[in-house]
């Protein structure tokens, strides 16, 4: 069967062809990959140094006492340890936190910011 | 390192006051929310109450923060309460903080400011009656203003020397005004306070909070003109908060 001039030209620079598509692939993948690391690394820099922790953590200078507890309890709060607690939402229209808080800090008690581990 | 540090009096001792007790009503509502804020934002917050704020307590909160804040540190103060107003020498005022047990002066406030190391970050919010006047203890003692002087021929003070931290004070109202204890949406806050709170916004710097607040207030409060004084020239108003 004779071949035409395209498949002559086909069978010889089949192999550079692959290579180059396997290149170019390569290289869409590496430009991807590193974008996405890039995008990824880049807004956790900005949440880390910006963007306010979604909850709190309440920490006391002594156990706080079972008013505070039962408090803290009734509003979703989570006890973190003995002189610890966290509110996982905070939200400063929510009355009832802000009352335990209040009661918290009474206490003696110690706001810090609070994220969810990774 | 941040902390933060605020005081909220909804009431002072009636003996200290000549039978007055002073009743707000916002007060530890804005104590309680501006830790809460400032926890949420990185600082360590704490905060006092009525009898817990006395004025030893108020000197030693910031003589602690000024011995434990290096460089870079920054420390936040807000009081919540009543501001006084007083005649001072050769008809100039003088300003002060309704402290439980009595009235801690500008003179003082200063002094205890100054304690700060250099390159430390000291913001203070004072949510008080003529607060705009606590200015005039950073330095100006040619700023005398007369009992008659009216808003626009009041002076800010350009650059303070003897406070060695960078420093800005956000006062809630100017030196002749009052501050008011309002309701938000039901709730008791200081109206320069709440203020804060429904302006605030992420990545905002000091300034940028206070313009916000500010122009918030035009309309709902518009008998109160939050004022910004910066110590120094540092730049620290411009810090994201």
């Amino acid at each position: 069967m004779n071949s035409t001039f395209i498949d002559r030209w086909f069978e010889r620079s089949k192999s550079s062809m692959i290579f180059l598509g396997l290149c170019f692939m390569l290289s869409v993948g590496l430009v991807g990959v590193g974008q996405l690391c890039g995008c990824r690394t880049a807004t956790t820099a900005v949440d880390a140094s910006r963007r306010f922790a979604p909850g709190l953590t309440i920490t006391f200078p002594n156990p706080p006492t079972p008013g505070v507890v039962n408090l803290l309890n009734d509003c979703g709060a989570k006890r973190a340890s003995e002189k610890a607690f966290v509110i996982p939402a905070y939200n400063r229209h929510d009355e009832n936190q802000g009352y335990a808080i209040h009661q918290a800090l009474v206490e003696g008690a110690t706001l810090t910011g609070w994220r969810a581990p990774p | 390192m941040k902390r933060s540090t605020s005081f909220g009096l909804n009431q002072v001792d009636p003996n200290a006051y000549n039978g007055w007790a002073g009743f707000l009503n916002g007060c530890w509502s804005d104590a309680d929310k501006m830790a809460a804020l400032m926890g949420t934002a990185g600082y360590e917050a704490r905060a006092f109450f009525d009898a817990e704020c006395t004025m030893n307590r108020l000197r030693q909160q910031l003589e602690i923060a000024a011995r434990v804040s290096e460089a870079g540190d920054t420390f936040y103060f807000s009081f919540s309460g009543h501001g006084t107003q007083s005649l001072g020498v050769w008809f100039s005022t003088e300003e002060g903080m309704a402290c439980y047990d009595g009235i801690l002066g500008d003179s003082e406030f200063r002094e205890l400011l100054a304690q700060f190391k250099p390159g430390t970050n000291v913001v203070v919010d004072l949510d008080i009656c003529h607060a705009g006047g606590l200015d005039r203890a950073f330095g100006q003692s040619a700023r005398v203003a007369p009992l008659w002087s009216t808003r626009g021929k009041l002076v800010t003070p350009k650059a303070i020397v003897d406070v060695p931290a960078n420093l800005i004070i956000r006062a809630a109202c100017l030196r002749d005004e009052l501050s008011g204890d309002v309701q938000f949406n039901g709730v008791p806050n200081g109206a320069y306070t709440g203020s804060l709170l429904e302006t605030m916004d992420d990545g905002m710097s000091w300034r940028q909070w206070l313009t916000a607040t500010q122009r918030y207030m035009s309309n709902r409060f518009p008998t109160q003109h939050p004022e910004l004084i910066e110590v120094g020239g540092s730049g620290m108003a411009d810090q994201v908060v």
